[in-house]
């Protein structure tokens, strides 16, 4: 049935500007002035009318019109807007530029771009600012855009300090983290302390919560997608920082002026160095990460540009004899074309890879244990502008994975009896269509509407086991290579809906239907590098979520602040989780080891954002329930999940003092985590147990922290920049609970007590910053 | 295990801290305990019976005294108990062949009537027990451990699955809460050979290792307890009440297990 009236809005949108006069088509790109840097999702739009458009992931746009004259307004939040006359009598091509050269007398001039958030149909959607994140103050003086998405409605953060994060109640393996069109696996640094982004080499952050485009898929709960800067082609220039346990620069540069450029940017912390200087304990120990982004584009003359991208980063952790390591690694190569004045693509290649690896070196014996994931893709997406009423998007991607669940050898030295075990790595393939149309009904009706058709195959060479009650293996049947011995098709339909209740505010709905192939296998709290990926195969069922989302948006005082609430339900089916007691060490069935169940998760957010002045900042709430149902866990009835917090209140705000100093601070409070506590013990083998009643009863001690930084500018002329920050996490020294232990107490043996770890008392940094032209 | 070190060692660089803090947890009602092992090689089948209590309260578990238990055997022989005070029963003369199933019947006048069944397990003999000197550990160690660690070779039972736990007696006190737990999942064929990581020695001490061949469901439940027993068990990400062949009625196990063993004099 939605199939069909999409169909139907599709034809009638394409034929209904047939009718009409001529028109002509108005295209090109939005740029900075200063750098080239296409702006993304920047505002192009006819004066006085409801007609415009916005500029694609490329930053171009493309807008036909009946012949005429018209005033252009091109705006984009941060940067001023041009107002152009243009005399539309035949197909025009007009690359923009905007400048950001704004001081702090001048008065933001009230734009299209401002409103936005009440105008466009998308809803349940963070836009960051990667400027304005660098404003908030953070752990280590390490900026990063995983810990300021975070402080958004409806996202929060996995533990203290940690850059991992929940969408709306969902998992943590639901989130599908896209830089530059690539998966990223695993996205933390130094076990989630920091995230492998560099701030640095990013231009756009993209955070969808729901009303997902179907142009996005294969995770159930949202889309971040991350996009790096291309580099300035019009000057080289350099920025960095040197802080107390790290360290970034980047390089970036035309490789011919106006035509091509290219950026690298590298990072790396030195936190074992320093702790070496100050322990002798530790002189041995190694603490470190690395990552790279290396970006190049050249234009291969007016409708084709292209682009390659990568990433590589990698963590090592050694001790005496033992070592771990793990990192990701992607590229990405596209190209842009441009067909004609209303139809773009971008063809991607696509590459993604993560791994870890674990050794042990001691006294003639060598323990090692690998693993990893690592996918090629290919998608095409193809941006279609018929007219100025719509705006279609369609495109296909298929995508081939390796699974490397784990390999252990062990070798002795005097023992020529060496073992070992090696999962058997698993293939498949993941194929997709989409098409989705923006649609703008009339001044006040704006719609989305579009579907994604996905499948999955599990592709051999394999042995498909099946199992009885007691995880015994039943059967087996071997496939051979490139077999396929199992796929899936499923439809997800997305809609979403805008209507204007007047200029300055609207009301908005949406629905998305989303699956996941791939699930995250993991045993422990904290983001680890061994927690397996694994994909859905005839005994793992594909996760699938439903989700509804209505939502009221209002702008005030000439969109100098814009307020949102948003209420959402989402079901989610087939999730994945180990059995109680699941053999989960390089299990080969662990398949047998797994239960099936569903999850429900509902709430409110609240959003209040001043965006001008000297005083900025934003106040977030969310009000919700995450819980699960599995049929052998909890005997089968509902139980809170982890990440199910009540409350959810975020506080930021900057405040420029004078030109030279900037004072920022946040606060942030949420409900603890729902654990699982003793409710007593009992004896075994002389042995003290613990006994637990249900599952996820408790709830951690509530969380709440303040933050304060301070940037002062020391230089800022043409040539050079710098400025120090000074960053306060933790400022009233809350000791929030990372993990509580039971222990006999040491004054009243026989007795116990709870005992509490938490990771951060106040920790001050300071970090040096510089750019230069 | 590993990876739990690799976290606690990185928290410690990032300075943090423990602290007591007053928690309220709820109290349960209190659960019956059942230890039951039947000891092929000596004949003999001991029953421990116990309660849970709640977990600040202090003091020792209070035991079942009123049991009634039966052990009935495959070919119709039917075992009763002796109670012998403290929770503790004891069948004798219990003659079990491998292969040989085993019903055990509880019944408590206060706390109801539990019931378990298990398999005769098969024997295995331990072929050789080797020692030698850790040379530094790497996830370090107490400075009171020895440094010396035995290591216990036999032969599997060829073309089946089978459970192994190993224990120590250290100069005739048994070492409490040493699970050494084997299975053949790695696909060994023939010999086995595991460290007894447990605890380690000095030159002088006397070891008794024994190797136990046990029914599936012994094994299971000492795999659990070996996991993450203890109190500590509180941090494991999915806590939970490991339970064997009694169903959900009571916590324990019912285990039939042949002993074979071998003293050591480390030198």
């Amino acid at each position: 049935m939605l199939k069909r009236t999409i169909f139907i809005g599709l034809c009638f949108a394409l034929i209904t500007p047939l009718l009409k006069a001529q028109n002509f088509t108005l295209s090109g790109y939005l740029r900075d002035q200063e750098t080239g840097e296409e702006l993304l999702y920047g505002s192009v739009a006819v004066k006085n009318t409801s007609d415009g458009v916005t500029t694609n992931e490329y930053g171009f746009y493309s807008l036909t019109l009946p012949a005429g004259n018209y005033e252009m307004v091109y705006s984009y939040v941060g940067y001023q807007d041009q107002s152009i006359l243009v005399d539309l009598n035949e197909d025009r091509r007009m690359d923009i530029e905007l400048g950001s050269g704004m001081t702090l007398e001048e008065v933001v001039v009230s734009s299209k771009e401002a409103d936005q958030n009440v105008r466009s149909t998308e809803m349940s959607v963070a836009t960051l600012d990667v400027k304005d994140a660098k404003l908030v103050p953070v752990l280590f003086g390490e900026q990063d855009v995983l810990k300021t998405i975070q402080l958004l409605p409806g996202v929060s953060s996995n533990s203290d300090g940690d850059s991992g994060f929940f969408v709306r109640g969902g998992d943590a393996d639901q989130n599908l983290i896209l830089l530059d069109e690539a998966p990223v696996y695993n996205a933390s640094h130094l076990l989630g302390f920091f995230s492998v982004f560099n701030s640095d080499a990013l231009k756009d952050v993209k955070l969808y919560k729901g009303g997902i485009p179907a142009q996005y898929g294969g995770r159930l709960s949202s889309v971040l997608d991350i996009r790096m800067k291309n580099g300035n082609s019009k000057n080289w220039t350099g920025s960095g920082g040197i802080g107390l346990i790290s360290s970034r620069l980047t390089l970036e540069g035309p490789i011919q002026k106006d035509n091509g450029s290219v950026i690298i940017s590298g990072r790396r912390t030195y936190a074992d160095l320093l702790l070496s200087a100050f322990n002798d304990d530790f002189s041995d120990t190694e603490l470190y990460f690395y990552d790279f982004n290396v970006k190049a584009n050249y234009k291969l003359g007016e409708k084709d540009r292209i682009y390659a991208s990568g990433y590589f980063g990698r963590d090592v952790f050694g001790f005496g004899d033992a070592g771990l390591d793990w990192g990701n690694a992607t590229g990405t190569l596209r190209w842009n074309h441009i067909f004609s004045d209303k139809l773009f693509s971008n063809t991607s290649m696509i590459y993604s890879d993560f791994d870890y690896g674990f050794g042990v070196n001691n006294a003639g014996t060598a323990i090692d244990l690998s693993g990893g994931i690592d996918n090629y893709a290919i998608r095409q997406d193809f941006n279609w502008y018929p007219n100025p009423k719509n705006s279609i998007q369609f495109g296909w991607d298929a995508t081939y994975y390796q699974f490397d669940s784990g390999t252990f050898t062990i070798d002795q030295e005097d023992n020529e009896d060496t073992g070992g075990i090696t999962i058997p790595s698993q293939n498949a393939l993941e194929a997709s269509v989409y098409l989705d149309n923006e649609q703008k009904v009339d001044d006040r009706l704006s719609l989305n509407y579009g579907i994604r058709m996905s499948t999955f195959s599990n592709i051999g060479a394999y042995d498909v086991k099946s199992y009885n009650e007691e995880d015994e293996v039943v059967s087996t049947t071997s496939y051979g290579s490139g077999d396929i011995y199992n796929t899936y098709l499923n439809f997800e339909p997305r809609f979403s809906a805008s209507y204007l209740l007047n200029n300055t505010s609207s009301v908005k709905a949406s629905y998305n239907r989303m699956n996941q192939y791939l699930h995250l296998l993991s045993n422990s709290t904290a983001s680890a590098p061994t927690d397996i990926w694994i994909p859905s195969t005839a005994l793992v069922k594909p996760s699938v979520a439903d989700q509804v989302a209505i939502g009221y948006f209002k702008n005030f005082k000439d969109n100098a602040y814009e307020f949102s609430v948003e209420t959402y339900y989402k079901w989610l089916g087939n999730l994945v989780e180990y059995e109680d007691g699941a053999e989960t060490f390089l299990n080969e069935d662990i398949e047998a080891e797994l239960e099936f169940g569903q999850g429900r998760a509902y709430g409110i957010e609240f959003y209040l954002k001043k965006n001008t002045g000297r005083f900025k900042g934003w106040v977030s709430y969310t009000l919700s329930k995450s819980e699960r149902q599995f049929d052998n866990i909890n005997n089968g009835a509902w139980f809170s999940a982890r990440q199910d917090r009540t409350h959810d209140l975020s506080i930021v705000a900057t405040y420029q003092l004078s030109p030279k100093l900037t004072l920022s601070g946040s606060w942030v409070y949420y409900t603890g985590d729902a654990v699982t506590f003793p409710v007593g013990k009992y004896e075994i083998d002389g042995q003290l147990q613990t006994l637990y009643s249900g599952r996820n009863g408790d709830r951690m001690p509530d969380y709440h922290r303040m933050d304060l930084g301070l940037t002062w500018t020391l230089q800022d002329t043409k040539k050079w920049h710098s400025d120090l920050n000074f960053s306060i996490y933790n400022v009233y020294n809350r000791h929030n609970t990372y993990s509580i232990d039971f222990s006999e107490s040491e004054n009243s043996p026989g007795e116990y007590e709870a005992v509490q770890t938490y990771l951060f008392g106040v920790v001050p940094s300071v970090t040096w910053n510089f750019s230069f032209k | 295990m590993k990876f739990k070190i690799l976290i606690i060692l990185s928290v410690f660089f990032l300075a943090s801290c423990e602290e007591v803090i007053e928690l309220d947890l709820s109290s349960s009602e209190p659960q019956v305990i059942i230890e039951a092992n039947l000891d092929v090689a000596d004949q003999t089948c001991d029953v421990k019976l116990s309660l849970s209590n709640n977990f600040y309260d202090s003091g020792k578990f209070e035991k079942i005294e009123d049991a009634e238990i039966t052990l009935m055997s495959g070919n119709g022989a039917v075992y009763t108990f002796d109670y012998l005070g403290d929770g503790n029963y004891n069948a004798k003369d219990v003659m079990a062949e491998v292969g040989e199933p085993f019903t055990i019947q509880i019944l408590s006048a206060t706390y109801g009537s539990f019931t378990a069944s298990a398999v005769t397990p098969k024997v295995a003999i331990i072929d050789e027990i080797t020692v030698d000197e850790l040379e530094g550990n790497p996830f370090g160690g107490d400075d009171e451990d020895g440094d010396k660690r035995l290591t216990v070779e036999w032969q599997d039972i060829v073309g089946e699955e089978n459970f192994f736990r190993i224990q120590a007696y250290l100069n005739g006190v048994y070492l409490e809460g040493s699970y050494v737990m084997a299975d053949d999942r790695f696909g060994e064929d023939g010999t086995l050979i595991r460290p007894f990581n447990e605890a380690f020695f000095n030159v002088g001490d006397e070891v008794e290792i024994q190797l136990l061949t046990t029914n599936e469901e012994y094994y299971d439940y000492f795999t659990a307890i070996a996991n993450g027993g203890g109190p500590d068990f509180a941090n494991a990400a999915v806590p939970y009440n490991p339970s064997a062949n009694f169903g959900e009625d009571a916590l324990g196990y019912f285990g039939i297990w042949q002993k074979a063993s071998k003293l050591v004099v480390i030198e």
